[in-house]
Formats: structure tokens, C-alpha cells, sequence
């Protein structure tokens, strides 16, 4: 009898060769997926031996059998209907890692385009932004799920934003997993072109009930002068396993704000490489993580300060409840030529289940001398006095518990910017921390 | 309307008050004075409920009811009022929304209806303009950033919504400039009523010229060793508190 692992990965050989025989226009495309595939193959997936993923584990993903993804369907999906996305200014999404056309294109004076990966592939040239992103970033040798995405890449979302153009209201992406038991590898790529400035939500969603594993790539490339907000909402349902890996590279004085709210889901790895590769270069990660159940969220940050002048900024919050488990990892790396180098980090954390965790852990690795880098982490329970002014004012124990831990919570809610997406998330936010800090402890697996 | 008799109590585990007595009756304001380290802080503490400061014996009865039995926001809703002495900054959490909940939460207490957002608004814009409060700290994270003396006219402005029997200002003219200090007293005078008592808790008389109390206590370790009228005060600041320290030994 063979283990539903081996089973997967039969399964996920079949996706591989059925994606491989259609064949490329891109020789090179076609190379580095066989040559992912090989990766894949002799690493496996992660295990808890790797220093890299010593508190998470994915024993759990590991004892489903998990299908290929599926060969897009004729009758593409429809584009689902978020709160989220009503109203954005322009909106797509990847249904099992497939590009579905939106009924409504925005026109094509917009300053900014998406298109499918697979569409772009097909023509007898490669798409010249295309070949500006996709796997310029992502290093499938490093990594056993960006190999397993790189592999099995068949489709995915092609987002640019022209030069000079400045986005008015938010652009938004629906990635949807809609089948229990099937791997999707969700690929994403995005060119934010010089002087351009824009807000891109990536909505992390599932339909229906069962387990779900994800292998979502992103990467990101920020131009000279240009301006990238991107929000990552990550609501999956409570069966579901994901893992999300977004690499970005900036320009001169390019700016890059990443803001991740994780609610949902039974695990959760992010993880985000930042290289600053010009000066003036700043990078901002932000993240809310909030722990419900069981839920294991991990977080893994790299900023690669690889030249002088350049910052960063990360602060991510967690709240964990019931028998949730956090892990930050910060890594910090400053080059040595990266002099005037300013770089700070901040995790701190509210534990309010009796059995919640959060392992928390900043890596620095500093070879220049003239920087500024700091960081700190807290992990704690309300505080007290702030509790106390509130019950002086009459507000009852539970309701002034609950209101500070909206406010831990705001500071990233309102680094997002974009008002109506503010207000939903907010709402958002807050019915997850009602069941973070109210219901009983339940099972999610 | 508030008795303490004979009172002792620890901040931590350390003892501060040791047998104090005072009676407050309702129309009256008193001042409680005393020198650093002589229970003030404590005494405050002590009636608003916080954690970490307990009594040892003795008994504080608020309307006849022993109020240490009462948590703090039973006894907010039960009309008594601390302005405290360093309010605190609680980022994320907007005064407009917590003014709001704090009302509503004794309101309901009271039997009466929750105010909605316009209501609370109307409500607000008139004791604002008392304190002479900016519209704009009302959308600001509960007194983030905000200045000692809009934190101080913070206070009072809560005060002026909840409309307490029993306030209690724990040195709220500490950090105030003269100016926000005659803003604040005004304020408070406002509430001044043969319903309502106000115990105000000062290490200086120069509050006193504002707020004119009908008792002058002075406190010395851990007790009240003197007691007098609004001259008392005058007197206090004249010969310093060697003088009743002296009295007290």
C-alpha cells in the first residue's frame, strides 16, 4: 500500500506531464518547469527538519490525498462576488489557479492591464513584461513549494500598471479554490512600472467544505519611483492548508507596502522576500494575524537591504485565541554595501487563549557599519490599566476586552489605503475576533 | 453619600491608609490635601476599584451600599466618577467610539435608551464646547498624542457626559497650565449640584481658587489629620505640610 503522500505526488506528476505535453512557446519557460519538477522531487515537502520550518509542520496536509490541478474548464467560471471587490476598479481572479475573464474589461486607456498567464503563453512570443516577472524572482531551487508551483504553472494573473499612471480606487484579485482534496498553484505576477502608483488586493478565498492545499507564487517587481500597495486578505475556510510565497524586487526610490490580514484557514505560511536593490528603495511589510481553534499561522520575512540607503518597516501584529499557534520570523539582511541603511521591526502579540502560542524570533545579519536596524517583539495579555480606564467608565469587563483588542487589531486595518476596503475589512477583522475571543474551543480537522 | 470609616488598605502589599475617616454628603465638594506619599493616590485608587489595591479593614459605604464589594464599572454605573491623574492612551480605539460606549453602558444601567450615533454626536458637540475641546480629538485614538491639558479636559469632558453623583479628580490640575486650569474647573463647577458630590484630590490650593470646596482634609499618613474649612487650604500653603505633620506628632 502506498502512503497518500506517494499518492499526491502520482497525482501531481500526471498535472505536471499533462501541462509539459501541451508544449511552450517559451523554450525557456518549458525547461524551468521540468527543472522545478526534478527539485520537487528530490526535496519533497518540507518537513520540520529544515531550521526554515522548525515550528510548522505539514504532517497534517501530508495524510490527504491531494489530486493535480485540472485542465481549465471550457465553461469558465463566473467571477465570484466579494465584499471585497465590489466596487474595485478593476477585478479578476484565479478559480483553481485558472484566469477567469471579467465581464467587465476596464478599458484599455485604463494605465494598467491583467491578463491570463496561459493566454500570453500560447502567443509565439513571450509577453515582454511577462518575461520581466515570471521567474525572474521566484527560485524554485530554494524552495520546494515554489518548485511544486513552477512545475505545475499552467496559468495565473499577469498584472501591470503602466508608467506614470496613477491607479485611482483599488484593483482587486480573487483567488478561489473551489474543489476539496485538489492542489492549486496559484501564480501570480506583477509590474508596477516606473512611477506608477497603485493598490492591489490578492483575496484569498475557498467555496464549499473540505480540505484544500495551496501553492500560491507571487512576484512582484516595482520599478524606479513607482508606488505598490498590495493587501493580502487570506479568509479561507478552516480545512484549508496554505502556503504563500511573494518575492519583490524594488528600484530606485521604489516604494512597496505589503499588508497581510490572515482569518481564516487551519494553516497558513507566508512568507515574503524583499530585495531593495536601488537606493531610496522602502519596503513596508504589515500583518494582522488572528488565531482561532487550532489555527497554525506562520509568517517568514526576508529583507535583503543589498545596497545603500534603502529601508524597511515591518510590523505584524498577532492575536491568537483558543489553542491557535503564531510564528513570526523576521530576517534582516543588510549588505555590505548597504550603508545609511534603516531598518526596524515590531511583532508584537496578544495571546488570549489558555492554550494559544506564538514563537516569535527577529534574524539580523548586519555587514555594514553605518546602519540603523532595530527590532522587538512582545508577547502579552491586555493591558491592564488601559482595561481599567475603560471599566471605570462603566464598559464591562468582556465588552473593554474586546474593544482593545479591536484596537490592537486597527493599527493595521488602517494602514490600508483604501477606505471602503478599510471599513469591510474592519468588519471583517471583527467577527473574526469574536470567535477568537468568545467561542469555545471547537475542532478543525 | 460617601462614608469611609476608619479605613485601611495597601496599595500591593504595601499598607498607605491606616484608619481614615471622612463623610462626604451630597451638594458638598471636599478637598482631600496631603503631602506625596500620604495615601491621596491611593485613597482615589481605592474608591474607583482598581486592581492591585485592597482594603484591609474598616469600611467605605457609597448611598448606605458597601462599595467594595462593587466592580469598577458597576461603580462607574452606579454613578461614581474618577478623573484620573495620568488618563491613558489607548491606540486603535477612537474617543468618539469609547465616549459612545461608556455612555450607552451607563444609560442602560439607568434604564434609559441607548443614544444612537446622531444623538451622541448632538449631545457631545454641546459639553465639548464647554471644555473648549477641538472637534478633531473626538476621531483620534482615546488621548493618543494628545497634550497633558487635553487629556485633562478629556476627563472632564467624560465627566460632563456621565453626569456622576460622586466625582473624584485625582490631582487633575497637575501639568495644567493656567489657562486649561480655568477651563477644567469651570467644567467641573458646572456639575456642581445639590445632588451631586465631588471629592477633589490636590497636593497644591492653587485648584481650590477654582473649585471651592466646602471641606479642606488634610491627609498624613494614611489618615485625615486635620480637618477644616476652605481656609485651610490658604493656611496649608502658607506654613507648608511640616506644619501638620508637626500637629500630627
Amino acid at each position: 500500500m502506498t502512503s497518500p503522500a506517494h499518492r499526491s505526488i502520482e497525482h501531481w506528476r500526471a498535472a505536471h506531464d499533462r501541462i509539459d505535453s501541451a508544449g511552450e512557446a517559451s523554450e525557456a519557460l518549458g525547461a524551468s518547469r521540468r527543472e522545478a519538477w526534478n527539485t520537487f522531487i528530490e526535496q519533497g515537502l518540507p518537513t520540520r527538519r529544515l531550521e526554515a520550518w522548525k515550528y510548522t509542520s505539514l504532517a497534517q496536509a501530508e495524510k490527504i490525498e491531494w489530486s493535480g490541478p485540472d485542465a481549465a474548464k471550457n465553461d469558465l467560471e463566473t467571477l465570484p462576488e466579494t465584499a471585497l471587490n465590489r466596487g474595485a476598479a478593476g477585478r479578476w481572479a484565479l478559480v483553481d489557479g485558472h484566469f477567469v475573464t471579467p465581464p467587465e474589461p476596464p478599458p484599455a486607456q485604463a494605465g494598467f492591464r491583467c491578463d491570463s498567464i496561459a493566454t500570453l503563453r500560447a502567443q509565439p512570443t513571450l509577453d515582454h513584461s511577462l518575461s520581466k516577472v515570471l521567474g525572474q524572482l521566484a527560485d524554485p531551487k530554494i524552495h520546494a513549494l515554489t518548485a511544486l508551483n513552477t512545475a505545475l504553472l499552467e496559468d495565473g494573473a499577469l498584472i501591470e500598471i503602466d508608467q506614470g499612471t496613477d491607479v485611482p480606487g483599488m484593483l482587486h484579485l480573487t483567488i478561489l479554490d473551489s474543489k476539496p482534496k485538489t492542489l492549486t498553484c496559484p501564480r501570480v505576477a506583477i509590474l508596477a512600472r516606473a512611477g506608477s502608483r497603485a493598490t492591489l488586493m490578492i483575496e484569498h478565498r475557498t467555496s464549499g467544505a473540505g480540505p484544500r492545499l495551496g501553492a500560491c507564487v507571487s512576484e512582484v517587481i516595482v520599478e524606479d519611483n513607482a508606488e505598490l500597495n498590495i493587501v493580502v486578505v487570506q479568509d479561507e475556510g478552516n480545512e484549508s492548508f496554505l502556503a504563500s510565497n511573494l518575492y519583490s524586487r524594488q528600484g530606485r526610490d521604489g516604494r512597496l507596502r505589503v499588508h497581510t490580514f490572515t482569518l481564516g484557514g487551519q494553516l497558513v505560511r507566508n512568507e515574503i522576500e524583499s530585495v531593495l536593490a536601488d537606493g531610496g528603495a522602502d519596503v513596508e511589510l504589515r500583518g494582522l494575524f488572528i488565531g482561532t481553534h487550532k489555527r497554525h499561522i506562520d509568517h517568514r520575512t526576508t529583507v535583503d537591504h543589498a545596497v545603500s540607503h534603502s529601508t524597511s518597516n515591518e510590523l505584524y501584529k498577532g492575536i491568537l485565541g483558543q489553542a491557535s499557534r503564531g510564528v513570526f520570523c523576521g530576517r534582516v539582511i543588510v549588505r555590505p554595501d548597504a550603508q545609511k541603511t534603516d531598518s526596524r521591526q515590531s511583532n508584537p502579540n496578544l495571546l488570549l487563549g489558555d492554550k494559544s502560542e506564538i514563537d516569535t524570533q527577529p534574524q539580523l545579519e548586519i555587514y555594514a557599519d553605518d546602519v540603523k536596524c532595530s527590532h522587538g517583539s512582545t508577547i502579552g495579555r491586555l493591558d491592564k490599566e488601559a482595561l481599567f480606564y475603560l471599566r471605570a467608565r462603566g464598559i464591562g469587563d468582556e465588552a473593554a476586552q474586546a474593544i482593545l483588542t479591536r484596537g490592537f487589531a486597527q493599527e493595521i486595518v488602517e494602514g490600508v489605503p483604501d477606505a471602503a476596503a478599510q471599513a469591510q475589512l474592519s468588519e471583517q477583522v471583527a467577527r473574526c475576533l469574536e470567535t477568537a475571543t468568545g467561542a469555545p474551543l471547537g475542532e478543525t480537522s | 453619600m460617601l462614608e469611609i470609616k476608619n479605613l485601611h488598605a495597601n496599595a500591593g502589599d504595601q499598607p498607605i491608609l491606616s484608619g481614615m475617616d471622612l463623610k462626604i454628603g451630597a451638594g458638598e465638594v471636599h478637598a482631600v490635601m496631603g503631602p506625596n506619599g500620604s495615601g491621596k493616590s491611593t485613597l482615589s485608587n481605592i474608591l474607583a476599584g482598581r486592581p492591585g489595591y485592597t482594603v484591609t479593614s474598616g469600611q467605605v459605604l457609597y448611598e448606605g451600599k458597601d462599595l467594595t464589594r462593587l466592580e469598577p464599572e458597576e461603580r462607574a454605573r452606579e454613578g461614581i466618577f474618577l478623573a484620573f491623574q495620568y488618563p491613558i492612551e489607548i491606540p486603535g480605539v477612537s474617543n468618539n467610539y469609547f465616549l459612545k460606549a461608556s455612555v450607552n453602558a451607563v444609560r442602560s444601567h439607568r434604564g434609559e435608551a441607548e443614544l444612537d450615533a446622531m444623538e451622541f454626536l448632538s449631545m457631545c458637540q454641546q459639553k465639548m464646547k464647554a471644555v473648549e475641546m477641538p472637534a478633531d480629538l473626538m476621531n483620534r485614538s482615546i488621548n493618543e498624542g494628545f497634550s497633558g491639558g487635553e487629556k485633562k479636559r478629556n476627563e472632564v469632558l467624560q465627566m460632563l457626559l456621565l453626569e456622576p453623583k460622586l466625582s473624584i479628580l485625582d490631582e487633575t490640575d497637575s501639568g495644567l497650565d493656567i489657562d486649561a486650569l480655568r477651563v477644567v474647573a469651570n467644567g467641573v463647577n458646572s456639575l456642581r449640584s445639590p445632588e451631586r458630590a465631588m471629592l477633589v484630590i490636590t497636593h497644591y490650593q492653587r485648584l481650590l481658587d477654582y473649585i471651592v470646596p466646602d471641606r479642606v482634609h488634610v491627609l498624613s499618613g494614611g489618615r485625615i489629620v486635620r480637618s477644616g474649612g476652605k481656609d485651610l487650604a490658604l493656611e496649608l500653603e502658607e506654613k507648608g505640610y511640616g506644619w501638620v505633620e508637626g500637629v500630627q506628632a
